[in-house]
């Protein structure tokens, strides 16, 4: 016992730096990181794994004592971790939604003057988003980033084709697309208050925004006004289309996509717009 | 031999007295909650959030502090103090000055800012100045900057305001911490102690410990500096940085665990339901800016979002608040200086920010 104590009073140091970098590294690997940071910021990962590879040789070089104090904040450092593996699987939902946008009252009234968006800016985008396209300065990964078309009915004129696009785009350049027909993709939500004013078939279709983590995730959202009977459970992922418009609601703009369908889908590449 | 040592802060070597050492109340409550919570409900919607949101900012925030560790380990190694005393002018007024803007030259985050402050100041930066470049370090920087004019859509003035008076605030609570406490009163008594890994705070890197069996010969500091192998200081170096990482880093968890909390189950809105009454909003975005605990280079994103909602004040104060201070950062604070000198440093920070705002409303309006 006496021996197992010494060794664990020596190399303390070495072992919890080596567990932080193999979840750092594991985190990295797989992009698994993207959960929670933007994907450019894997070099943060990286930088912490460099800066533990020299504090694990130090560690090695130099082993030092444990006292109770510091087990302590050993302890207290190693929580991050267990809250990090409950974390796994889960995603910024509507919980986090009505927190964030101040609930069902509030969302007409947040529903800011779009031609002053304060989502973050990106150069104007065309209509079409393709993958690895150099106009698109913000990395989109919707994984339907081509134009589809509406379907026909028989001695009816065809619908325009709908442009596929994210609920950013449509609040970054809501002149550009609105009259127009769009498809997106989010999660939808039931809202008493948007039903009240938009029909009971009203849903609330939303994605976040993030600038560096999780943390700062701005939810994004816009109304879906369609006929289409729903049977889908909240927080799932669809994919909407139809004509979207501005309605002026309590003296602000309520994005709205009218004469809508909607079908459930699944969960995009990377859940968050940048 | 028993590895396991007695109850101390440090772990270094005890003096001739018993000492039980501080209860660690913060900590341990800290545990019970945090244990709790996550095995209670680990399924729930909330503790989910939560734990996505926890995760999320300490992902990004870990590994900036552990790059200030090194960095501050390297100033330890590889900066004497003789050498410091060369650098800063002889002006006390203007080390501060110099110091506040010191972010230009050497951008840091209010995480990677700590551990660096920590190390500079035992190096015989005073008070002052090494308070003027943990406030001002944050905001004061070019990539603040630019997050700044990429929220605000290149609105220089919003840049300028944020930038112009994070300096003069970091510069005037410098300058007043100076007149308030005498020379030895703001740090931590123990901030100079030797290290628990190298145990030398001379900047030699000399690869010596604080080991009790152990003699502690090393006081040839000038003669053998040249004489020390870069590798050898490289490894002091490091071992300064864990030191550093180790005493500061649970705060960091504390904190952003706090932020996190906040984040989850308090509602955004209901900060500025109250901005239409004078000086308020202001108020309540400082709040908010102390517990959203934000990474200042993405503050001003969220900043932006409640243009509309509250007037540029409200925002200015947002903006102003976070970098200095939060909940995150008063923990992390306990590392470096005494309490007396955290309470004032906190009113301080908080009282300017405050004042300033309010000059920029009086002067400005609450116009967005």
């Amino acid at each position: 016992m006496n021996i197992i104590l010494s060794a664990v009073g020596r190399w303390w140091r070495f072992v919890f730096f080596s567990v932080w970098l193999w979840v750092l590294l594991g985190l990295l690997r797989g992009g698994r990181y993207t959960m929670f940071l933007r994907p450019e910021f894997g070099w943060v990962l990286g930088l912490g794994a460099v800066s533990l590879l020299g504090l694990l040789a130090a560690s090695m070089e130099r082993p030092v004592r444990l006292g109770l104090a510091q087990a302590l904040r050993i302890v207290i450092l190693l929580v991050p971790l267990a809250y990090l593996a409950n974390a796994r699987g889960t995603e910024l939902n509507s919980y986090v939604l009505k927190k964030r946008i101040g609930g069902a009252p509030t969302l007409a009234a947040q529903a800011q003057p779009l031609s002053s968006s304060p989502l973050p800016p990106s150069p104007r985008k065309p209509a079409t988003i393709e993958h690895g396209s150099s106009a698109n300065a913000v990395p989109v990964r919707d994984q339907d980033a081509h134009t589809v078309s509406a379907p026909r009915e028989i001695g009816r004129r065809p619908p325009p084709e709908a442009k596929v696009v994210t609920i950013l785009d449509l609040y970054q350049e809501p002149r550009f697309y609105e009259g127009k027909r769009v498809k997106l993709t989010g999660m939808v939500v039931r809202d008493e208050e948007m039903c009240g004013i938009f029909g009971q078939k009203a849903r609330v279709v939303f994605r976040f925004v993030i600038n560096c983590c999780a943390a700062d995730a701005t939810p994004a959202a816009m109304i879906w006004d369609g006929d289409t009977p729903l049977t889908l459970t909240e927080d799932a992922w669809v994919s909407v289309e139809g004509t979207f418009s501005l309605r002026e609601q309590g003296g602000r703009q309520i994005p709205v996509l009218g004469q809508a369908t909607m079908a459930s889908t699944t969960a995009p590449e990377q859940p968050y717009l940048y | 031999m028993n590895p396991f040592s007695s109850l101390t802060d440090a772990g270094h070597a005890p003096s001739g007295k018993k000492s039980l050492g501080r209860v660690p109340w913060l900590e341990c409550v800290f545990l019970v909650v945090a244990v709790g919570l996550l095995l209670s409900s680990p399924n729930s919607t909330s503790v989910k959030a939560l734990s996505l949101i926890f995760s999320s900012i300490i992902l990004e925030a870990v590994p900036f502090m552990l790059f200030g560790s090194v960095v501050g380990g390297l100033i330890e190694a590889f900066v004497s103090r003789e050498r410091m005393a060369e650098i800063l002018p002889r002006r006390g007024w203007l080390t501060v000055l110099m110091a506040a803007g010191a972010g230009l030259a050497f951008p840091i985050c209010e995480c990677a800012v700590v551990p660096v402050v920590r190390r500079l100041a035992r190096k015989g930066l005073p008070a002052g100045a090494a308070i003027a470049y943990l406030l001002g370090g944050p905001i004061v920087n070019p990539i603040v900057a630019a997050s700044t004019a990429m929220a605000y859509k290149l609105d220089w003035l919003v840049v300028l305001l944020r930038v112009g008076c994070g300096y003069l605030i970091a510069v005037g609570i410098g300058l007043l911490m100076n007149r308030l406490f005498r020379a030895g009163e703001v740090f931590r008594a123990d901030l100079h102690d030797h290290d628990e890994g190298t145990g030398c705070s001379c900047g030699c890197g000399h690869d010596h410990h604080h080991n009790h069996e152990m003699s502690h010969e090393h006081h040839n500091h000038p003669a053998q500096h040249g004489k020390t192998p870069f590798g050898s200081k490289l490894i002091a170096a490091f071992g300064h940085a864990a030191d550093d990482f180790l005493a500061v880093g649970h705060f960091l968890v504390i904190g952003a665990f706090l932020a996190a909390v906040a984040q989850t189950y308090v509602n955004r809105a209901a900060f500025v339901q109250l901005a239409d009454v004078p000086v308020l909003p202001s108020v309540l975005m400082m709040a908010l800016a102390v517990s959203l605990n934000l990474c200042s280079e993405a503050d001003a994103f969220i900043a932006a979002s409640f243009r509309g909602l509250v007037g540029l004040p409200g925002q200015m104060a947002f903006l102003l608040t976070g970098p200095m201070f939060d909940l995150k950062l008063l923990l992390m604070y306990q590392s470096v200086f005494r309490k007396r000198a955290i309470a004032a440093l906190s009113l301080l920070i908080l009282l300017v920010v405050f004042l300033a705002v309010l000059g920029i409303e009086l002067v400005g309006g609450r116009s967005v």
